[in-house]
């Protein structure tokens, strides 16, 4: 009795150690469920706390928003990938062609809704792409995502050129982003996915074929179809990212793009979803992720914690919070378990 | 259930108030070593400045110890330095959590941007980039009252070096076949590109070689390229970053070709390739002559005193930076625009920001390195910029000080002037 005590549950005097009583809590689905926006909350009270109210000001929040919306939108359109069960890896190479060919039309003809439209054409053929080659020639994946981010790289770094970097008008950057293009169109694609994922049969299917593909097809559901849905989804919010990408610094650079595939999959992880899918799987939890990391980064630095150490209680604070989100295997449906 | 759930939010709350504890002593240490002055040099503000990095390297670490250790408790501001930004997006990310936190200047040795620029002048922060004009005349030509200016390396000097060093050291008829890693130069890094320029002009001077693309072009490219020459010398250029996964199999793939004697780097390559270099002339019983860029630091001095199995140091020529001129002259360039002399001590003749340069230092043999020991030493703490050098840069104790004479100084900074100051 040294190392349990006591708990009553369901009327019977169980005898749980500290493990299993953590165990219990992250089973219970509501804290699956509030756990992720809870830690959130708990970041923002205590940095505002440690800088003195500095952190409640509207311009730092705006910030945060501002600064997790462009892996925000990639996570919440990427999520319609994993909760198939899929993995891609290779959205910044997307996102970086994508926002190359656009910057390209925009300086070819200074129409800026060419900016946008083709950055989106581009992402959505791009992912299309991704998906044909996987349905169709029945290759993982993730394996397409790995062999076309090297081909998607090379030919942004040709588009690009010499300078490594093609800049567009500020004047035109500083409009759609004082005109509020950003946020009404992250807005609206997060809302679209919202409701496509959790209120729409196709947004159950895919949750449903994330955690076990096999039922899901002898129920009639088709995996070729609920794949290219996902993709395109998914294209759909690496294009407006793309967008996003360009606003944020008027420019395109080789560089555009590079590592948000993993930072994608982290901000997904803290949000509190699987990136093996499974019928938990949610449309939100990418966007709750960036928020939090973006929080954590700016509210470290305000409170005055050196960047060295800033990387070490990042890891920490992501560890816990992995772990705390992370897969119950016994518990909960997914792919593993089948 | 209930107890476990009071406990967890116990437990919660608990990690909660550690952090904000931690956080708080962060507060304390962050940057600077303490908040006064040790020499009370200035009474006035502390000034918060962001310095924003694109590399982990001997260099950073020499400049954080410098700006942290001596620039830090003498003149009484603060630090606040950056991870490795990977893109300007990362930097506008930077830079907006410094505003936040109350930075009243940013130093940024990644981007040399407008689009930075207007964020501070946005927020009424002072901006200082590494680099030249060159590569951003929106900079140049842009209203940006709150921008000090550019510094860094003479690359005209450091050209001469690389092309001097070549006229000496190349053989008669070129047969050793030449390697030259252009790193960044296809995305735009001036000092790249000047120095990978002057080393295929070292060359085409020596051989009086005709090349079939210009110089312009050949620099920029951005794939493995044989030069094509009317004299048939193997000239191969290998573009690409030498912080990136790929770079160290590519180039060693072609030094495993064994056709290679001659390996000019225009980035800090030498420790990286030092192992398959040896492997080469071990297997192919040859020398490989490597010529790079260094900072002063154990590696460049581990570098110089490993021999290499024909007995020569495993690199045969460095060009150095003395950073602490470099670190010396954005911080000058910056307190001075602080301290409200922006128009006299950040402009030059023109009323255009200032473009402050300093001449790199060349090394070719251990003796030659023996003679710069404990010049711009982080553990040692003795700076090649020290306080009476950077007292001339400064507005607070040169009142008189002008863009011209800051630039005026730098320029005099050679191995000679070096040893007389370090005594």
């Amino acid at each position: 009795m040294t190392a349990t005590s006591s708990a009553n549950t369901s009327g019977k005097e169980l005898h749980l150690n500290w493990k299993e009583r953590v165990d219990v809590i992250r089973s219970n689905r509501w804290f699956l469920m509030a756990f992720p926006f809870a830690m959130l909350a708990l970041i923002i009270l205590i940095f505002g706390g440690a800088t003195g109210g500095n952190f409640f000001r509207v311009s730092v929040l705006k910030g945060i928003l501002s600064q997790a919306i462009i892996i925000g939108t990639c996570a919440t359109g990427v999520s319609f990938i994993y909760s198939n069960g899929n993995l891609d890896i290779s959205i910044g190479a997307v996102l970086g062609m994508g926002a190359t060919l656009g910057v390209l039309a925009y300086n070819a003809t200074n129409i800026t809704p060419l900016l946008i439209l083709v950055s989106v054409g581009v992402s959505l053929g791009l992912m299309a792409f991704n998906c044909t080659m996987s349905v169709v020639c029945h290759i993982k994946t993730i394996t397409v995502a790995i062999v076309v981010t090297q081909i998607y790289s090379a030919i942004t770094t040709l588009l690009i050129g010499g300078a490594g970097t093609i800049d567009i008008a500020y004047e035109t950057s500083s409009m759609l982003e004082d005109g509020g293009f950003r946020y009404i169109a992250f807005f609206g694609y997060f809302i679209l996915c919202l409701v496509v994922y959790h209120f729409t049969r196709i947004g159950r299917e895919l949750r449903f074929l994330g955690g076990n593909e096999t039922c899901a097809q002898q129920t009639g559901m088709s995996s070729g179809k609920a794949t290219y849905v996902s993709f395109l989804m998914a294209g759909l919010g690496v294009g407006l990212a793309a967008v996003f990408s360009v606003i944020d610094v008027s420019a395109v650079s080789v560089e555009t793009g590079s590592g948000l595939g993993m930072d994608v999959m982290l901000a997904t992880v803290l949000g509190g979803m699987s990136i093996f899918g499974g019928s938990r799987s949610n449309a939100y939890a990418g966007l709750i992720g960036a928020l939090t990391v973006a929080a954590l980064n700016k509210g470290l630095l305000m409170v005055g914690v050196p960047s060295a150490f800033i990387q070490g209680i990042r890891g920490v604070i992501f560890l816990a919070l992995v772990y705390m989100n992370s897969e119950r295997r016994d518990l909960l449906p997914s792919r593993m378990q089948f | 259930m209930n107890k476990i759930l009071k406990r967890m939010a116990a437990g919660i709350l608990t990690g909660a108030l550690c952090l904000t504890a931690f956080a708080g002593c962060g507060s304390t240490g962050s940057g600077s070593q303490g908040g006064s002055s040790a020499d009370g040099e200035t009474t006035g503000k502390k000034f918060v400045i962001g310095v924003a990095e694109a590399q982990a390297n001997d260099e950073v670490t020499t400049r954080r110890a410098y700006f942290e250790n001596f620039i830090a408790p003498t003149y009484n501001v603060e630090f606040i330095f950056s991870e490795v930004l990977k893109d300007d997006a990362a930097v506008k990310t930077f830079i907006e959590n410094c505003i936040d936190s109350g930075a009243d200047a940013i130093i940024d040795f990644k981007s040399n941007s407008s689009q930075m620029a207007r964020l501070c002048e946005e927020n009424g922060v002072v901006y200082t980039v590494q680099g030249i004009p060159d590569m951003a005349p929106d900079l140049m030509e842009g209203e940006f009252p709150l921008f000090s200016g550019w510094s860094g390396a003479n690359n005209d000097h450091l050209a001469d070096l690389f092309r001097n060093w070549l006229e000496e050291n190349t053989s008669a008829d070129g047969s050793e076949g030449f390697l030259v890693s252009t790193s960044l130069a296809s995305q735009g890094n001036v000092q790249h590109i000047e120095v990978s320029r002057a080393i295929l002009e070292g060359l085409q001077e020596k051989y009086g070689l005709t090349y079939e693309q210009p110089i312009e072009d050949l620099v920029y490219v951005s794939e493995t390229t044989n030069v094509a020459n009317d004299k048939g010398l193997l000239i191969t250029l290998y573009p690409g970053s030498p912080n990136k996964d790929t770079w160290l199999p590519g180039i060693s793939s072609l030094l495993q070709s064994g056709k290679y004697k001659m390996f000019l780097s225009s980035g800090q390559t030498y420790n990286q390739t030092a192992t398959v270099v040896n492997e080469v002339e071990a297997a192919f019983g040859i020398d490989i002559k490597v010529a790079s860029i260094a900072a002063f630091s154990t590696t460049l001095d581990t570098a110089f005193s490993t021999l290499d199995p024909n007995g020569n140091p495993s690199v045969d020529f460095v060009t150095v930076k003395p950073s602490s001129v470099l670190n010396a002259s954005v911080f000058a360039a910056t307190y001075n625009a602080l301290n409200g002399v922006i128009d006299t001590a950040c402009r030059d003749e023109n009323g255009k920001p200032a473009n402050f340069r300093f001449n790199m230092i060349s090394i070719s043999s251990p003796e030659e390195l023996a003679k710069t020991k404990g010049w711009d030493d982080a553990e040692a703490g003795t700076w090649i910029a020290g306080k009476e050098f950077v007292d001339q840069m400064l507005v607070t104790t040169n009142p008189d000080v002008t863009a011209a004479s800051i630039n005026e100084l730098m320029a005099s900074v050679d191995v000679d002037s070096i040893a007389e100051m370090m005594g």
